[in-house]
């Protein structure tokens, strides 16, 4: 074995072999190692590994409260989706209900409107109907007169002697009769 | 040339501070780097701890990472019973993760490349263990050596395997840390060693240089792993028997 400091020269000549396999050299090492890890163990046991633990529970313990905030808001938001939903239903059978009813009423009205004017006309066209039959008598009257007239001069111009006025006349009313069938 | 063991030398780096049972003990390099790992990882960890922010950045991402994969190591071996242990384990794992991570830079030294250092720590694993065991079963703790349900004829062969199987762990446990670090570190210095003696075709050992430093830094938190969850598998066992 070929050594460099003088340090490990006295070393050297304690073991031919593996420096592991040295016996010398076990205690330090225990006595370094017990030191060592008990600080180690302190530091992480007392400091370290409680931080630690309390960050990452902290941060579990966050996300699971920010989850049950978002599950809230989204049940209040689906509880305010359906009572919305609930509100237009509402809403739009009232709507329907008034439009129902308004044409309903306009119906009525326009009914009752055109049965009045119905009725007006009724008795418009019975007057005029009347008024007609009236003129038509009159005329028929004046007709007959007219005819009994004509006839006369036509008869006393052909028979040269005025004609019995009571048989022309039945003669007349009777041509005039079978006229107007 | 020097020797790829004598990167494993223990050296004084200061005259004996003191001495215990006619032990003189100094600062070496193995302390030192025992220290380095010590320092290098509570400060990483608290500068994580620090902020505690909701997001975290860089550090405190790697140190909670760090937490949560020993918590879910000890959740998913141990079971609710082995959180009393975390601190322990947690420190054992980046004890020797830094440790062995630590120990590959170069000029380095490499503390758990010594089986006095995996082989206290194996031992104290293995007897703390037992203990637990002992305290928590009482004498029932025995039956850790004969699998239930076994028939009884098997006892004389099954009870001096189980002994000797449960005997071992803390050979066992050590030894493959001591190895693995000891072999990799050799392995990178032998190859070294070529890069230097080839010359201009030295290039070749360098180019699988850089590759077998690459695996040995896998080695390096994979073998931290395994020593860990071996200690969990142990103290499950003594805590549930089987």
């Amino acid at each position: 074995m070929l050594c460099v400091g003088p340090a490990l020269a006295a070393d050297a000549e304690h073991s031919s072999g593996m420096p592991q396999f040295n016996i010398n050299h076990f205690p330090t090492q225990v006595f370094w190692l017990v030191v060592c890890f008990a600080v180690l163990y302190f530091l992480m046991a007392k400091l370290v590994l409680p931080r630690i633990g309390s960050i990452i529970e902290t941060r579990e313990r966050a996300i699971l409260g920010d989850l049950e905030a978002a599950q809230k808001a989204n049940d209040a938001a689906r509880a305010a989706a359906i009572e919305q939903d609930k509100t237009l239903t509402a809403a739009r059978t009232e709507a329907s209900g008034i439009i129902r009813q308004s044409a309903e009423a306009a119906a009525a009205q326009t009914a009752a409107k055109m049965h009045e004017i119905g009725g007006k006309l009724g008795a418009d066209i019975a007057a005029a109907e009347q008024r007609i039959a009236e003129q038509r008598t009159s005329v028929l009257a004046g007709l007959e007169q007219m005819a009994g007239d004509i006839a006369q001069s036509v008869f006393s111009k052909v028979a040269g002697r005025p004609a019995d006025p009571a048989a022309l006349t039945a003669k007349v009313a009777a041509a005039v009769k079978g006229e107007s069938r | 040339m020097a020797s790829p063991l004598e990167q494993f030398a223990i050296q004084n780096l200061s005259a004996p501070l003191f001495s215990i049972g006619g032990h003189h003990i100094a600062v070496t390099n193995s302390a030192v780097f025992m220290m380095a790992s010590v320092v290098a990882a509570s400060g990483l960890l608290m500068a994580g701890a620090s902020k505690g922010a909701m997001v975290p950045g860089r550090i405190q991402a790697m140190s909670e990472l760090f937490y949560e994969f020993i918590a879910n190591m000890i959740r998913d071996n141990v079971g609710s019973a082995g959180k009393k242990y975390f601190p322990f384990i947690f420190s054992l794992f980046i004890f020797t993760l830094f440790g062995n991570v630590l120990g590959m830079i170069p000029y380095g030294f490499t503390f758990t490349s010594h089986i006095a250092v995996t082989f206290f720590m194996a031992m104290i694993v293995f007897l703390g263990v037992t203990l637990i065991g002992l305290f928590k079963h009482g004498l029932h703790f025995f039956s850790l050596f004969f699998p239930h349900g076994a028939p009884l004829f098997t006892a004389p062969i099954l009870i001096p395997i189980e002994l000797v199987s449960y005997l071992s762990r803390p050979i066992s446990l050590s030894v493959r840390l001591f190895a693995n670090m000891t072999v990799g570190h050799v392995l990178l210095k032998v190859l070294a060693g070529f890069v230097v003696a080839l010359g201009i075709f030295g290039v070749v050992p360098l180019a699988v240089l850089v590759a077998i430093t690459a695996l040995e830094l896998l080695v390096a938190v994979l073998q931290a792993y395994i020593f860990t969850i071996l200690c969990c598998i142990y103290l499950n066992d003594a805590l549930h028997l089987h």
